[in-house]
């Protein structure tokens, strides 16, 4: 059995979760901050055949939304995922429509090496028929026809730490027959903090420090060099001054 | 940036790009803690082939089926002659791109794959080149070519659009790239000419930073023009200016 949302409740979260999805998703900036998950939503139109000439995308059978499937391929439906280093995908949502009494619609989390030539499926990610057996798959039903339907997984704990040096990111879709569409998917990522290193770069603030990892995460971002003398000085009240340094420098504001 | 600044980059980044090529460019990539604020540090930006759409078609659609066995990765290429991709990518306004990688699979030993990083004004005329990256790995089957830009290329949204585009050469699979990357820092505005604080003058260490967070809506100062800047902050005002100046929350 899918490990799938009552749909009140599936319907009440789309609801919260498409105002909470920023308009230019694949900015490349974070949708929200803090380290509670925040959700950027992949839209239908972002998906794309991976094999355009011989198996376009066809706009699938939807009346108020963009919906895609792939005739004849299955797994063809791709979209990159643009998210921060350090962000953690947490969960994925799969929204869908499907009236085929057999056929159901899939979607992968996938992580490859920087030339695509090395991938991974998650192993909490459906990717093709069979894989609804996995727990914390993303699939409709299969072997009946759910209509307009959501599905979600929940990858936490493990997650996916996102590092863009050492790879891509891409989000794949099963949907290879008329009677079945792609409507989207919502990625669930939390933000991290770096780390703590190995060992202080101030006098005052060592690696038992309540705040290290904190501390020595504003200094390797460049947002503080210290009080001087190789000391933070962690617990002398904060100007406003230095409030406002801290904080154009971890921001980068203001510009137009 | 003015011609002659632009002619002068292009041969900085000739020079210094070469340099960094191969393995010492691949264990400064996996040394850099990945991160994405501050000015510091680079973050990096991931442009995917998907995203690249194919300039002119004369020479037939562009291909992504090489992969496809790996879930069906885009790696892009033209299936009748040589190609030009084109993206734009979406960094904020204030990011220093220092870091331009091109990753490509080039198996072909004559026919090379190329990236160019473009500027331009809002009309999209008066195209600046930024550089060239150039994988011309011969017979390795994948690798990636990278220059650093000594200068740095500032992104301004409001008054410039930017455009990487890649270049595939022989039209066949042998000659295709996944992607580019390009290494930003965020960076401040700089200080305008007056303060807006009767308190804070133009010499004031923090003058640039506090004129930011005025003009970000982050702050209106203490009251009666001024800013206070030596005072302490409190742990009310704290939370007014963390939660504007990051939108928080939303879910």
């Amino acid at each position: 059995m899918n490990r799938r949302f009552p749909a009140a409740i599936a319907c009440a979260a789309s609801l919260l979760w498409s105002a909470a999805a920023v308009a230019g998703a694949q900015s490349g900036q974070p949708q929200a901050y803090g380290t509670a998950v925040s959700y950027v939503e992949i839209p239908a139109v972002a998906f794309e055949s991976s094999i355009p000439v011989t198996f376009p995308v066809v706009q699938g059978n939807g009346t108020s939304a963009y919906v895609r499937y792939t005739p004849g391929c299955g797994g063809c439906l791709m979209a990159p995922l643009r998210l921060p280093s350090g962000a953690k995908i947490v969960s994925l949502e799969l929204d869908a429509i499907d009236t085929d009494a057999f056929d159901a619609v899939y979607g992968s989390l996938v992580a490859c090496d920087r030339w695509g030539t090395n991938c991974s499926k998650h192993p909490a990610a459906a990717s093709g028929p069979g894989d609804c057996a996995l727990a914390g798959s993303v699939c409709t039903g299969e072997g009946f026809a759910d209509g307009v339907t959501t599905a979600t997984a929940d990858l936490a704990p493990d997650g996916l730490a996102v590092d863009n040096t050492q790879g891509a990111y891409f989000l794949t879709g099963w949907a290879d027959a008329s009677t079945v569409a792609l409507s989207g998917m919502i990625v669930g990522y939390v933000l991290q903090v770096s780390p703590a290193p190995a060992s202080p770069t101030f006098n005052d603030v060592l690696v038992n420090d309540p705040a290290f990892q904190y501390i020595e995460a504003l200094v390797a971002s460049g947002v503080t060099a210290g009080c001087g003398g190789g000391n933070y000085c962690p617990d002398a009240p904060l100007t406003r001054r230095q409030m406002a340094v801290y904080l154009a420098k971890a921001l980068g504001l203001q510009w137009p | 940036m003015n011609g002659t600044f632009r002619v002068g980059l292009c041969l900085a980044f000739a020079l210094t790009g070469a340099a960094l090529r191969g393995q010492e460019l691949a264990k400064k990539a996996s040394d850099v803690r990945p991160k994405t604020y501050g000015v510091a540090q680079l973050s990096y930006y991931r442009m995917s082939a998907a995203e690249f759409t194919l300039l002119d078609t004369a020479n037939g659609p562009a291909y992504s089926d090489v992969g496809y066995s790996n879930f069906g990765v885009f790696q892009r290429y033209s299936s009748g002659g040589p190609a030009i991709f084109v993206a734009s990518p979406h960094l904020p306004s204030g990011a220093l791109v220092s870091y331009y990688e091109l990753d490509s699979c080039g198996e072909d030993p004559v026919e090379d794959v190329f990236a160019n990083f473009f500027f331009c004004d809002n009309q999209g005329t008066g195209c600046g080149n930024g550089g060239i990256s150039s994988n011309d790995n011969g017979t390795h089957p994948c690798g990636f070519a990278a220059f650093t830009l000594p200068e740095g290329f500032l992104v301004d949204n409001y008054r410039n659009q930017i455009s990487v585009t890649v270049r595939t050469g022989s039209g066949t699979s042998s000659t295709r790239f996944a992607g580019v990357v390009l290494g930003y820092t965020l960076s401040v505005s700089p200080a305008p000419q007056f303060s807006d604080f009767g308190d804070v003058s133009t010499t004031d260490p923090g003058f640039q930073y506090i004129e930011a967070l005025a003009a970000s809506g982050v702050t209106v100062g203490c009251g009666n023009g001024n800013y206070c800047p030596d005072a302490p902050l409190t742990r009310r005002q704290m939370a007014v200016i963390l939660a504007k100046a990051l939108g928080l929350q939303w879910q």
